[in-house]
């Protein structure tokens, strides 16, 4: 590997994110002509995350819980480089793959092959490398023949488990997975979590959003817990899981039914 | 590998207001092969890799023809007839230009739409944005490119005379794309901020076709607007074509000239408006 070994694998610094909703559902030419001579539309920032600072460090399992809104979503998705930062900074050494809750999906008309395929190339793959894990990746999907069917076809479940199988046979350094194992059945969540934990020898680093609190005590090595935004919590697992679960209990009603 | 994230250490700054021009751009070049993928097999989700898909790419623009024929042929009577030599050149020259107008059509629709219709991939994937509005345009090509054979046809059946000089539709297209994907570029950033450019841009393409030599012969032009082939980026270029297949002569060179700088000009500024803006496109979308 050609970056340097000793960088952590996920750096994050300050790092606050905003995002901005006009209250206007859709940004239209005509509206901001009526608007003309008249106060502002609007603005309102939403300040998804608030100051966070962590490293992941080569080797480390990262696990993130906290209620709905809380901002893990966000997370994974600036140190994907999908969303700017507002503030801070995030710095990543190596090849980045996730898998956020929508899956893959470039195009729900495509066949699922297709999305393979297009999964792939979009992680620089060449199309003789995917033509190689093609097979392998329908497989481990369970998808059977469905695989040549478009993905409008598919069931949740069956959208999730296709994406799982390409981002992790995508050979990552760090892996971002997002909520994905709650989706499929018993035994195909089995068969991720195993498959997970066989990526953990080769992937620098690994960070898992669930909302299975026993799956992230199991797995990972280290814990974030987030609430609005802001780091409650950061360490080891047991710990964070157990504090976050008194708080859940001992909370306010609101927040469980958040979570319903 | 090909992919320059497997050997870089990448950072998120807020300090950046756009990303680094230059490894953004050689990013955007290693997905090249996804664009075209991409461009490829959204034809086949759009059912027009279909046998009838593809009929219908080149009755559509031919039907167009017909129509545009009659006005200009029947109504306003240039006389001919399509059973007559001039009736079937004028048809040509129509189905040929309409025909070519698919590039920049291709910019000012799917291009537009590219980013606003990009949804899970803009918020699940970190490739470069800039891919979708590339790949709007090879749509668009892909659509033109099997056109080409039956504009040859008419080029035929219209005993036009198969010259040397139609090599230079070569260079021509390609100018003709480039400018094109500068154009997708504003308008899929455009559309990000007003979502209803997406229905005006194809009346502004409609006008377009008709402020350009395609309808009609480029020295239909009265001399006191001969000025306008430079003055619209396409129309120049569009004037060329018509020299070189109709005329069989070489193109004017300041037509390719202005072209040219066009092009320049519209991919500088399509990569720069895309640029400032793309950071934003995940948290407005
Ligand atoms: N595209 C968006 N536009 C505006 N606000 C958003 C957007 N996505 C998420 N948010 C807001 O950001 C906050 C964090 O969301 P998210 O990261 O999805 O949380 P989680 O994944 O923990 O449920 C929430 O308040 C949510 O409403
Ligand atoms: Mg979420």
């Amino acid at each position: 590997m050609q970056y340097e070994s000793d960088l952590p694998a996920v750096t994050v610094e300050n790092l606050s994110v905003k995002y901005r909703t006009v209250l206007e559902s859709r940004p239209t030419m005509k509206s901001a002509l009526m608007r003309l001579g008249r106060p502002q539309q609007e603005v309102k920032y939403i300040e998804a995350l608030k100051d966070l600072t962590l490293t992941v460090q080569p080797g480390e399992f990262l696990g993130v819980i906290g209620h709905n809104g809380a901002g893990k979503s966000t997370l994974l998705r600036t140190i994907a480089g999908i969303l700017p930062p507002s503030s801070g900074r995030v710095q990543i050494a190596g090849h980045v793959t996730t898998l956020l809750s929508v899956g893959i999906g470039f195009n729900s008309e495509l066949t699922g092959r297709d999305n393979i395929r297009l999964g792939g190339l979009a992680n620089g793959f060449s199309i003789k490398e995917i033509a190689e894990k093609e097979d392998e990746i329908a497989a481990f999907s369970e998808l059977g023949e469905f695989i040549d069917y478009p993905m409008k076809t598919y069931s949740t479940g069956m959208y999730s488990r296709l994406g799982f199988s390409v981002v992790t046979h995508m050979d990552p350094d760090i892996l971002l997975i997002d909520e994905a194992l709650s989706a499929g059945d018993a035994s195909f969540r089995d068969k991720a979590a195993k498959k997970i934990e066989d990526m953990m020898e080769k992937a620098r680093a690994i960070i898992l959003v669930s909302h299975g609190l026993q799956t992230i005590n199991e797995m990972a090595s280290k814990c974030l817990w987030l609430d609005h935004g802001k780091m409650m919590g950061y360490g080891p697992c047991d710990e964070i899981v157990g504090a976050y679960e008194d708080f859940v209990a001992v909370g306010s009603s609101s927040i469980i039914s958040e979570e319903i | 590998m090909s992919d320059p994230d497997k050997t870089k250490v990448r950072v998120y700054d807020a300090e950046f207001r756009i990303p680094p021009i230059k490894p953004y751009l050689e990013d955007t070049f290693a997905h090249l092969r996804f664009a075209i993928e991409k461009a490829k097999l959204d034809l086949v989700a759009a059912n027009k890799n279909t046998w009838f898909g593809q009929l219908w790419n080149i009755i559509n623009p031919f039907l167009l023809a017909v129509l545009y024929w009659f006005l200009v042929v029947v109504l306003f009577g240039a006389g001919g007839s399509i059973f007559d030599r001039e009736g079937m050149r004028v048809l040509t020259q129509i189905v040929g230009g309409l025909f070519l107008w698919g590039l920049p059509s291709a910019a000012f629709n799917l291009g537009a739409r590219s980013i606003i219709q990009g949804g899970s991939f803009i918020l699940n994937t970190r490739i470069p944005r800039m891919i979708l509005p590339i790949s709007s345009v090879l749509s668009g090509f892909m659509n033109f490119a099997p056109s080409i054979l039956v504009y040859l046809l008419f080029h035929a059946l219209a005993r036009y005379p198969f010259s040397i000089h139609m090599l230079w539709a070569f260079p021509i297209i390609a100018i003709i794309f480039l400018l094109s994907l500068g154009f997708a570029m504003m308008a899929a950033t455009g559309t990000v901020y007003y979502r209803d450019l997406a229905s005006f841009l194809p009346f502004v393409s409609r006008m377009w076709l008709y402020l350009t030599p395609i309808i009609y012969l480029y020295t239909l032009m009265p001399d006191s607007l001969s000025w306008t082939f430079y003055v619209n980026p396409y129309g120049g270029l569009f004037a060329a074509m018509q020299q070189i297949l109709f005329e069989s002569s070489s193109p004017r060179f300041s037509f390719i000239l202005a072209g040219l700088g066009w092009s320049i000009v519209s991919i500088s500024a399509g990569i720069m408006m895309f640029l400032r803006k793309e950071r934003e496109f995940a948290v407005r979308i």
